[in-house]
């Protein structure tokens, strides 16, 4: 999100022009869109909501049994969980159960973390419903 | 939980309570014994105990083997569960392949590549350390483990997978669902089948540890087509000379049976199947050329750098013809 200093000074710099044939003033949003910084990286992680991140956060949880270790956030890597073949394979399983989904074998093996499986979910749900 | 006293130890040595620098000029020189490499019909099967790893304290000797890509990205590694299993899985790998080289190369020094889906191939150098043009021993090999064992397999054979299990996992998913889905549909009639929940955990880990072998040896790993289509059943196995015309090295159970995969490429693979220290399921699928040879099976445990002993505690439960 483009900070409020700088939409504020952007906004101060726009052009208003009034058109011949309405009464409302035009405002020149192209110097505003150059204004806002990339942030390519967090839309990636961001995509998916944050319910989807907590309920597979609680399916991973209870897959695992990783009460006793450290705690699963939406960036944590299931290689860091410790989990071998038959848990991934597990896991995927229980993601299909939890939202009553397929998941796609070539979309699942590129996953890493927590919140890139939160997405894969939410595209095939969208595709299933759409 | 696999316990060292599982094993009937036969020191050639002492271990002594020295400083570590000291504890290396010892024993390194007496274990530079360097290795046979196996043939297409040999099978050799390395264990290591990481209890035992750690109660020498020989992490920090073991770090100094791996080359620096590999100790920056052990580091990276926020987990030191995963961080220990990567560091002793390639000082396994590392330091068995070098000795099977007698002394050609170091362990230091091998070069590994991985193919489409993962499975690492040595990449042998095109001299020996003494400059020397050579010829490197034909081996594949493979790593799997547990959280208190890893096992390498080692063979002159093209292709070679491995997988160890704990003989009490419990699967956390509903494992009876899962073969409906994923499994072939023979197997999955035949989970219905079995009576209770026992036999049937029993059958689910034993199909998953031979496709696991079976996708780890071809370089695939476990996709949804080798769990669907690598379809296995079982049979009683009588009489006992089939086996030993078969396979040589090992005991076997009293309860042994025939491993019969049935899928299109099964020829050209054997199955066995292992019972070591009565914890651990282990499962090997070998590439199998046209030799009617019996397979020469040799398990040893081993601390890198330290000493090898001979493994007694292991019986077949399993095997293809």
């Amino acid at each position: 999100m483009a900070s409020l200093s700088t939409t504020a000074s952007s906004l101060s710099t726009l052009r208003t022009s009034r058109s011949a044939n309405t009464s409302r003033p035009h405002v020149d949003f192209s110097s505003l869109r150059r204004l806002q910084p990339r942030r390519r990286l967090l839309q990636v992680s961001c995509k998916a909501k944050p319910e989807t991140i907590q309920t597979v956060i609680e399916v991973v949880t209870k897959t695992l049994d990783t009460s006793k270790d450290a705690e699963i956030k939406g960036h944590t890597k299931f290689e860091d969980l410790g989990a071998d073949s038959l848990d991934q394979v597990e896991l995927v399983m229980a993601r299909e159960e939890e939202f009553d989904i397929t998941l796609e074998e070539e979309g699942a093996e590129a996953i890493t973390t927590v919140e890139e499986a939160a997405d894969l979910i939410e595209k095939t749900l969208a595709k299933a419903n759409a | 939980m696999l316990n060292c006293s599982h094993f009937i130890s036969t020191p050639s040595f002492a271990i002594h309570v020295e400083p570590r620098i000291k504890f290396w000029r010892v024993f390194c020189h007496s274990y530079s014994s360097f290795l046979q490499p196996p043939n297409s019909r040999d099978l050799h099967l390395w264990c290591l105990l990481s209890d035992e790893v750690r109660q020498l304290n020989l992490l920090s000797s073991y770090e100094n083997i791996l080359p620096y890509e590999e100790r920056s990205a052990m580091h990276q590694k926020s987990n030191k569960k995963v961080q220990e299993e990567y560091l002793l899985t390639r000082t396994l790998a590392r330091t068995l392949i070098a000795r099977y080289t007698g002394g050609h190369v170091n362990s230091s020094d091998l070069k590994f590549e991985r193919g489409r889906f993962g499975k690492p191939k040595i990449v042998w150098p095109t001299e020996s350390l003494d400059g020397q043009q050579w010829t490197p021993p034909q081996l594949d090999f493979n790593l799997s483990h547990t959280e208190s064992l890893i096992i390498c397999a080692i063979t002159g054979a093209s292709q070679v997978g491995v997988d160890v299990e704990m003989k009490n996992r419990v699967p956390q998913t509903d494992f009876v669902k899962f073969a409906r889905r994923k499994f072939s549909t023979v197997e999955a009639v035949h989970m219905e089948q079995l009576q209770d929940m026992e036999a049937k955990r029993h059958f689910f880990l034993r199909l998953w540890n031979l496709k696991e072998a079976y996708g780890k040896a071809i370089g695939n790993g476990v996709r949804q087509k080798t769990l669907h289509e690598a379809g296995f059943t079982f049979e009683n196995f009588s009489p006992a000379k089939q086996y030993l015309d078969s396979l040589t090295g090992i005991p076997f159970h009293e309860q042994v049976c025939a491993i019969k995969p049935a899928f299109s490429d099964a020829k050209h693979w054997q199955f066995i199947l292992f019972l070591l220290a009565d914890s651990h399921n282990v499962s090997v699928c070998l590439e199998r050329g046209g030799d009617v040879e019996p397979l020469r099976l040799q398990i040893r445990k081993t601390i890198p750098l330290v000493k090898d002993e001979i493994l007694n505690n292991v019986v077949v439960t399993g095997l293809s013809i």
